[in-house]
């Protein structure tokens, strides 16, 4: 038998590896060149005075530290609505309900909810939130109306967490005689803690980049609020304040500046997520 | 000796399948109770039953009574968890909880509102010792559990139920997933407990039957075939299809 390679087999192989290597490289490429690209249009515009102030169209300056503060708002609030509801209805899903056929509908009905269009939400919580319930254009109305977006994210990682936790750790803690309540509480929770940090990490990273929905619900206002009076009155987050900057005042070096710093928080909190997951490996692996 | 736990004409489905069949048997006190059988027989079923961890199947359907002390474990009024608290289990593949080992010991305890370093520690040390496993986690309690052999895991799950002080244990083929030297060691454990605790084991190694029990019951498909003193069992069956599994002829 022949063992050797036919010339045709080799250059088969050589053409596919360049097509690899060429697919490869494209991605890398265009990644690297997207955020250098802001990165470099965006840093220069920072500076300490940008972070610091508000717009003053007297001065004729522009500061972001409204858009900062809005968003740090919007995502303690939304989370605060979200986190409850969302681990607790994957809770009493996963362990409490008898129903599957129930359960596998609410299932299907949140994916489907994962999947629409953010701008829809938008719409919808501009009619119940800001108007039907009166909270006008306003940091909660925007903060509901992301809580029921990212609601199906939190259940679900919660859910899928909830699943891995081996089935013999609730029969020992039960075997034991515990109360039901206990062996979630004791057992079960602390072992999926890592699924809810994902599902909140997922979610805030949503949040820094949403804007459809928030365009319609929490307005583009830029004026500085404590946090009770910011949660009521109407705001732009970053990624709002840079469609507004970058589309209706045409400036886009603000805009490029927020770009920057909204890639920077991203980078950051997949990094957070990171060490928080390998911290939790390391502590069971202990 | 009186019979700790009593079935009566107790029958099982899972659905519609039938598990068990009209079990009659009467487990008596501070002894070491066999349950041996081919596989799918009923007798892990019947272990589960007997402190109600079918409860977590929705699908059982029970007929029939079991008495433990005297008391009907299926009534209404009785409170689950401190049957369970009474009749603790050790499983078939060790299950530490993924926390210390002080917080493994001490979980039970704690679910019972017992309070206070000082007792707690004394439990701990207590159970680990009638475990017989203190002497080689003492300098490592606040490590995790899960860092443990696979039979120091299950001396581990011992000592945990050990620790709510409970009348029975259920052990549910404790060994099966160990290697010989870690089966001895929880064999010669299960004979030094059986003077203060009733132990009900289900295997399916006949010849840790006859080292560890006093009486063996012999199931077959549902049904409780025969039941009575371990050596006689074993060199004297009555029953036919008895001999034939003992003697190696099916299962």
């Amino acid at each position: 038998m022949n063992l050797k390679l036919t010339f045709k087999r080799k250059l088969y192989i050589f053409l596919m590896k360049v097509a690899m290597i060429f697919s490869t490289v494209f991605t890398v490429a265009l990644i690297a060149f997207l955020l250098f690209y802001v990165l470099a249009q965006g840093i220069r515009n920072i500076n300490f005075e940008l972070l610091t102030t508000k717009p003053s169209y007297l001065l004729g300056k522009i500061g972001i530290l409204p858009d900062i503060l809005n968003t740090i708002y919007i995502i303690i609030a939304t989370l605060i609505i979200v986190l409850p509801l969302g681990v607790g209805a994957a809770i009493y899903l996963t362990e409490y309900a008898q129903n599957k056929k129930i359960v596998k509908t609410i299932e299907f009905a949140s994916e489907t909810l994962a999947g629409i269009p953010s701008i829809i939400y938008g719409l919808v919580g501009m009619l119940f939130f800001c108007q039907f319930l009166k909270l006008g254009t306003s940091i909660i109305a925007g903060a509901l109306t992301l809580s029921i977006m990212n609601l199906p994210t939190i259940m679900r990682t919660t859910e899928e967490s909830l699943k891995t936790v081996p089935q013999s750790f609730r029969e020992g803690a039960f075997g034991l005689g515990a109360g039901k309540w206990r062996v979630i509480r004791t057992v079960v929770l602390p072992n999926c803690l890592d699924g809810v940090i994902t599902g909140c990490i997922l979610t805030v990273g949503r949040i820094l980049g949403e804007t459809a929905a928030l365009l319609f619900t929490a307005g583009f206002a830029h004026a500085l609020n404590g946090i009770i009076t910011g949660l009521v009155s109407p705001g732009a987050t970053l990624s709002v304040a840079l469609y507004v900057y970058a589309k209706e005042q045409g400036e886009f070096e603000i805009a490029f500046a927020i770009a920057a710093i909204l890639m920077i928080l991203t980078l950051i909190i997949n990094l957070v997520a990171t060490l928080i997951s390998k911290f939790f490996k390391l502590r069971s692996s202990i | 000796m009186k019979g700790i736990i009593n079935a009566k004409n107790l029958n099982l489905w899972y659905g519609e399948t039938q598990a068990l069949k009209n079990i009659n048997i009467e487990i008596p006190e501070k002894s070491i109770t066999a349950l041996i059988g081919p596989s799918g027989c009923g007798k892990s079923t019947f272990l589960k039953i007997l402190n109600r961890m079918n409860d977590l199947i929705p699908i059982v359907k029970i007929k029939g009574d079991i008495y433990y002390n005297g008391k009907d474990i299926f009534e209404k009024s009785i409170d689950v968890n401190s049957l369970r608290r009474d009749i603790g289990m050790v499983f078939q593949k060790p299950n530490p909880f993924p926390m210390s080992i002080y917080d493994n010991i001490a979980y039970g305890p704690r679910i019972h509102g017992i309070k206070g370093k000082q007792r707690l520690d004394e439990i701990v040390e207590n159970s680990l010792k009638d475990a017989a496993i203190w002497d080689e986690v003492k300098d490592r309690l606040k490590k995790n559990a899960l860092g443990l052999s696979g039979g120091q895991q299950q001396r581990l799950c011992i000592a945990r139920a050990l620790a709510v002080k409970p009348k029975v244990i259920l052990m549910d083929e404790p060994t099966s997933a160990l290697d010989p030297i870690s089966t001895s060691k929880i064999e010669e454990l299960s004979l030094k407990l059986k003077d203060k605790y009733t132990i009900i084991i289900v295997t399916h190694n006949m010849q840790q039957a006859v080292r560890i029990s006093d009486n063996t019951a012999f199931f077959l498909l549902g049904e409780l075939i025969e039941f009575g003193k371990t050596e006689e069992i074993f060199s004297n069956p009555l029953d036919k299809r008895t001999e034939n599994y003992i003697t190696g002829r099916f299962g």
